[in-house]
C-alpha cells in the first residue's frame, strides 16, 4: 500500500506545490440566517487538508422561484457568508448572492458587499442570464469591476426541475451583449451535457466555465481546456472536493495548463482587489 | 497490490472514451499501479446476443501479455433466449464472471429470471456484478439512452436468490442500499460494495459508509475509462476516517481474500 500512497503524495504536489483558488463553494445557512456551522468548519478542514489557499463561497437562495429570494433573504444568506468569512479569513472569500429581479436593491446588496470585501456575484437560477430582467445587475457588475458566477448547465435528466437554468447559449448572448462583463459558466461538471456547454461559449471569450461539480467523466478537462484554453477554465469543488481534485490530476494536460487553472490566473486580478 | 473491480473496454455508443481497447486500460491500469482488474466490454450491452461481444473481450484477454491481471465478465441478460446455456459457456470459456444491466436490458434484478442467473453463477463459481450505470445519470443521451438506477430492493431480491454467490456492487451510494440490502449483506460474506462515488468533509458518505457496512464490505472501483483513477486516490489518502488497515481492506484486502490469491 505505500508505493500507492507514495503515488498519490507524489500526485498532490500539484497542489501542496502550487496556489490553488476554488472558485465554486458554498457555506448554507438554516433558511433563516443561522449558519450551518458544521458545514463551514468541514469545509475549511477539507481545504486546508487538499491544500487550497483561497475559497470563495456563496449561500445562494436555491428555489428556483424569484418570490423566494427576497431582499431580506439575500442580505441574510451574504451576511452568513461575511461571518465564515471572518472566522476563516486566511482561505475564505465572499460571493454576494442577488437576485436580479430585486433590481436597485439587488445592485445596492452587491455594493453593500462589496464594501465588505467580497470578490464577486453570485446567481442562481431565478432567472436566465440572458434575461432582460438581469441587464441592470450586469451593468452594475461592469461598473464595480466584479465577476458574476452563475448556476449552469443544459440538462438532459429532468430538465423540468430547473425551467430557468442557464445554458450555454444563454451565456453566450449575454457575453456578446456586453463584452466588458466577466461570466463564470457554473460548474461544467455539474451535471448535464458538457459537450453542448463548451461549444455553446467556446467563442466568447469573456465566459468562463469552473470544474466543480460532481461529475467526473474522463476526458472533460481535457475537452474543457481543448475548446476554450486553459486561461478560461477555473478551479472548483462544489462540494465534491476529491472527483474535482481527481479530474485535475487525472487531466492528460499540460503541468503548465494545470497550475493555470488551480491559480485561475485569468481572474487572479478579482480576488486581489477583494483581497485589499 | 491494487485491485479495480470495475473497469470496461469498447466503444461507449454515447460519447468517445479516452480509450477503448484492454491494451490501453491495462497501460493506464498500470501506471496507476492497479495489479488486477474486472473487465467487462460495454459493447456487449449493446448487441442483440451479447455473447460475441463477450467472446471479444475474451480475445484480448488472451492476447494481452502485460503484467496486469485481468478478470473477464460477460455481459448476461437473463431475458434473452438460453441466457442459462450461455452462463454455463461463460464459465467454462475462464469468465470470472457476469455482469447483469438491466437498465439497457428492460428487466428488473428482481425477476425470476435475474434470480435464476444469480443462482446458477453461484453453482458454477461465477461471480455477479451489477452497476447503478456507468455515466452519472444526469449525464446520459436524453433520447437514446433511458436508464435508471436498478432499485436497491431489487438488488437485496436478487442476492437473496442465493448466499452462495459472490456479488460486487458498483457505483452505488453504499448508504443508499437501504433496510433490505443490508439484511441480505450481513447473512453473509460474499457482497462487496464500492466507495467510487463517495466523498468527504462536505458530504461525508464516505464516513457514512464505512459506518454502515464496515471495512470489510468495501472494495475500490475506478470506473475506468468514463471516469479519472485519481479521485479514488485522493478520498482514500485524505479522509481520516478511513485508518491504515482499512484502506488496505478497500485498496486489496477484500478482494485478495474473496478471489484467494
Amino acid at each position: 500500500m505505500n508505493n500507492i500512497r507514495k503515488y498519490y503524495e507524489k500526485e498532490m504536489k500539484l497542489f501542496s506545490d502550487n496556489y490553488v483558488v476554488n472558485w465554486h463553494e458554498h457555506v448554507w445557512d438554516d433558511g433563516k440566517g443561522h449558519m450551518n456551522e458544521a458545514g463551514c468548519e468541514a469545509l475549511y478542514e477539507g481545504a486546508c487538508a487538499t491544500y487550497m489557499d483561497k475559497v470563495l463561497i456563496s449561500c445562494p437562495v436555491v428555489a428556483g422561484d424569484a418570490s423566494a429570494a427576497t431582499e431580506e433573504r439575500c442580505r441574510q444568506v451574504n451576511n452568513v457568508i461575511a461571518e465564515a468569512v471572518k472566522r476563516h479569513p486566511d482561505k475564505y472569500m465572499g460571493m454576494c448572492f442577488v437576485c436580479g429581479g430585486l433590481k436597485d436593491k439587488a445592485v445596492e446588496e452587491v455594493k453593500r458587499c462589496i464594501d465588505m470585501g467580497f470578490v464577486g456575484v453570485k446567481l442562481y437560477h431565478q432567472y436566465v442570464i440572458n434575461d432582460p430582467m438581469m441587464y441592470q445587475l450586469v451593468e452594475a457588475c461592469i461598473r464595480f469591476d466584479v465577476p458574476i458566477l452563475v448556476h449552469a448547465g443544459k440538462l438532459t435528466y429532468q430538465p423540468e426541475s430547473q425551467p430557468r437554468i442557464s445554458s450555454g447559449q444563454h451565456f453566450a448572448d449575454i457575453g456578446r451583449r456586453y463584452p466588458e462583463a466577466n461570466f463564470i459558466m457554473a460548474h461544467i461538471t455539474g451535471g448535464g451535457d458538457w459537450h453542448w456547454q463548451l461549444k455553446a461559449i467556446a467563442d466568447v471569450k469573456n465566459v468562463v466555465t469552473d470544474l466543480s461539480g460532481s461529475v467526473c467523466d474522463n476526458p472533460v478537462v481535457e475537452e474543457t481546456v481543448r475548446v476554450l484554453g486553459a486561461d478560461r477554465v477555473l478551479f472548483g469543488t462544489d462540494g465534491t472536493l476529491f472527483s474535482c481534485i481527481g479530474k485535475i490530476l487525472g487531466s492528460n494536460i499540460s503541468v503548465e495548463d494545470k497550475k493555470t487553472i488551480l491559480a485561475g490566473k485569468a481572474y487572479d486580478r478579482f480576488i486581489r482587489k477583494a483581497g485589499k | 497490490m491494487l485491485i479495480d473491480t470495475c473497469t470496461y473496454i469498447g466503444h461507449w455508443p454515447f460519447r468517445k472514451l479516452p480509450f477503448e481497447t484492454l491494451q490501453e486500460l491495462c497501460d493506464h491500469a498500470e501506471k496507476h499501479l492497479v495489479t488486477h482488474l474486472f473487465c467487462t466490454n460495454v459493447e456487449a450491452i449493446f448487441y442483440k446476443d451479447a455473447f460475441l461481444g463477450n467472446t471479444d473481450l475474451l480475445d484480448q484477454v488472451k492476447a494481452y501479455k502485460g503484467s496486469v491481471k485481468v478478470y473477464p465478465f460477460a455481459v448476461v441478460n437473463p431475458e434473452y433466449v438460453c441466457f442459462e446455456d450461455d452462463i454455463k459457456k461463460y464459465a467454462a470459456l475462464g469468465f470470472k464472471g457476469i455482469e447483469l444491466t438491466p437498465q439497457y436490458h428492460g428487466y428488473k434484478l428482481g425477476s425470476e429470471n435475474s434470480a435464476k442467473a444469480f443462482k446458477l453463477c453461484g453453482e458454477l463459481g461465477l461471480w455477479v456484478k451489477v452497476s447503478a450505470g456507468f455515466e452519472n445519470i444526469r449525464q446520459r443521451n436524453p433520447v437514446l439512452d433511458k436508464f435508471e438506477e436498478p432499485g436497491a430492493e431489487d438488488i437485496a431480491k436478487l442476492l437473496s436468490a442465493s448466499e452462495k454467490t459472490t456479488a460486487v456492487i458498483n457505483a452505488y451510494f453504499p448508504t443508499a442500499l437501504g433496510g433490505s440490502f443490508k439484511t441480505e449483506v450481513d447473512k453473509r460474506n460474499n457482497v462487496f460494495v464500492d466507495v467510487m462515488r463517495t466523498d468527504s468533509f462536505v458530504g461525508k458518505n464516505f464516513e457514512a459508509a464505512i459506518n454502515y457496512l464496515g471495512y470489510d464490505r468495501l472494495v475500490f472501483a475506478s470506473m475506468c475509462p468514463f471516469k479519472y483513477i485519481e479521485a479514488q486516490f485522493v478520498k482514500l489518502f485524505v479522509s481520516k476516517t478511513a485508518d491504515e488497515d482499512g484502506v488496505e481492506k478497500i485498496l486489496y484486502g477484500n478482494m485478495k481474500k474473496a478471489l484467494g490469491i
